[in-house]
């Protein structure tokens, strides 16, 4: 139950970075839901009490619904009114009671869809402010950052040449993910005991609102980064190693 | 009028109530227990499970964090056992008692990586002189709707001296809890946040030893595993293999 309402309020994961356009979607669904059921209080007051209808709206909210990841985007399609049919049986012991709040249980129910419209177009908007295929939406701050070795492969030394990978952030170019030279690289250095990536790269932050989370791997030579989110991997490469004191090739 | 006063009723019987729980749950804990009382409740406890084995010596009392203490002994057998105590309840309580000292983490709360301790009582009969522990992920990589993935393969050691202590507990390495939380962030929270499960991303994760003996060759295990095995208690302990060198990179 608590869950749907935390749901309503906030889409996001609560490790996440904050995710502006979701939250401030969400807040505007919040604003025309409460709208609608002043409307609908307005067109009656004395027929209902005000803090009861509030409290048929929100148990209306609750549902069963149909969830699937879209676009890394998770949707929720609500199919069965749960809260209304409770609510119905709920409310009509009383005579002519279930009449008289049944369109805020409604409304409950609708506000699903005003949520769900609300995560369509935060999350349309979103591919434009905050482009996967550009590696700043992942890693925009980086003052505190720092890398850790995390395989045999990679030198416990080196650090991050800070300067280096901020001015690399508006030139890296994402790439492909495995081409031949991985492969090689994977099955016959395999016996090699090569990890392509054994860096971590901590303490960076993504760009402000992007709400985005990640991990990211540093390439050995210090010029690749492969960021891995909740849905895929992307890869980026630059020109200039940002790792210091490896012997960096 | 009289309704107030009812609910004046409630609400003190509710915040009483309150009180009692929160004293009984997270009162500070009281002095560990000594020796002579650890050995009686170590014993009864190894009795009730049927065991005709008897602690013969306490080694150490290990405090892990100020509720978690960890307790190595020596049994009449011979056994090299640990033992865990939590206070809880308003009373130190024996959650978990293991013939065989083998290395393990105690995960307090799985979803801590900051929680989790380390613990080992290796008998010196073996000639173990270092003990190596490894948290290892494996290398994956493929497609994923249409897309290449490629995760790495993440090989993280910490070295234990074993010539002045045999045993002992300590904290997961800072490292690893940097990676295991990484990893963590990027789970959807809805899937396990609500209930104390293990993380799935952090499921990925193996931990892993194997002990070396004064010439640095790796100790044979059978010497490990002999005599009579007993354990019985809590879950929250995560078992680790055994690893051959020549599955290390």
């Amino acid at each position: 139950m608590i869950k749907y309402f935390i749901r309503g309020v906030n889409e996001i994961n609560e490790y996440g970075p904050f995710d502006f356009l979701s939250n401030l979607l969400t807040g505007l669904a919040w604003g025309v839901i409460a709208y609608l059921a002043y409307r609908m209080y307005r067109k009656n007051p004395g027929q209902q009490v005000g803090w009861k209808a509030f409290l048929v709206l929100l148990f209306g909210i609750s549902s069963f619904s149909i969830t699937w990841t879209m676009a890394n985007t998770i949707i929720r399609i609500a199919v069965l009114p749960l809260g209304v049919w409770v609510l119905y049986f709920v409310l009509k012991r009383k005579e002519g009671r279930w009449e008289r709040y049944r369109k805020f249980a409604w409304l409950g129910f609708g506000a699903n869809y005003i949520f769900l419209l609300s995560i369509l177009v935060a999350s349309s908007i979103g591919h434009f402010v905050y482009p996967s295929n550009h590696v700043a939406t992942f890693v925009s701050d980086v003052k505190e950052a720092s890398i850790l070795s995390i395989h045999p492969t990679g030198n416990a030394k080196v650090s991050l040449n800070v300067k280096a990978l901020n001015s690399e952030l508006q030139t890296l170019k994402q790439s492909q993910i495995f081409d031949e030279s991985w492969y090689e690289d994977t099955f016959y250095q395999e016996k090699a005991r090569y990890e392509r990536f054994p860096y971590l790269l901590m303490d960076v932050k993504p760009k402000w609102g992007s709400g985005v989370r990640s991990t990211i791997y540093v390439e050995e030579d210090g010029k690749g980064l492969l960021i891995q989110t909740p849905t895929e991997y992307l890869y980026f490469r630059s020109t200039q190693s940002f790792v210091k004191g490896s012997d960096a090739r | 009028m009289r309704r107030h006063h009812i609910a004046w009723i409630w609400v003190s019987l509710a915040s009483v109530l309150l009180l009692v729980f929160m004293w009984w749950n997270y009162s500070p804990p009281s002095q560990f227990p000594d020796e002579r009382q650890l050995l009686r409740e170590m014993n009864d406890a190894l009795n009730q499970f049927g065991t005709s084995d008897q602690v013969a010596e306490i080694q150490k009392v290990i405090q892990a964090d100020r509720r978690h203490v960890a307790v190595p002994y020596i049994s009449e057998d011979g056994n090299y056992g640990m033992s865990f105590w939590i206070w809880g309840k308003w009373k130190w309580k024996l959650i978990n008692l293991e013939s065989n000292g083998e290395p393990r983490l105690w995960m307090i709360d799985r979803n801590d990586p900051s929680s989790y301790f380390l613990t080992w009582n290796i008998a010196p009969e073996t000639g173990a002189k270092k003990l190596n522990a490894y948290m290892i992920r494996r290398r994956d990589f493929g497609m994923m709707d249409g897309k290449n993935y490629y995760s790495p393969r993440i090989q993280m050691s910490k070295e234990i001296v074993l010539t002045e202590e045999s045993f002992g507990a300590i904290s997961l390495p800072p490292a690893w809890q940097e990676v295991l939380q990484s990893a963590i962030r990027l789970d959807e929270t809805e899937t396990f946040s609500w209930f104390d499960s293990y993380p799935p991303s952090a499921m990925q994760y193996e931990f892993g030893w194997n002990a070396l003996d004064r010439d640095g060759k790796s100790v044979s295990q059978e010497v490990f595993f002999n005599g009579t095995q007993y354990s019985f208690g809590s879950s929250d302990f995560q078992y680790m293999m055994v690893i051959d060198e020549r599955e290390l990179e």
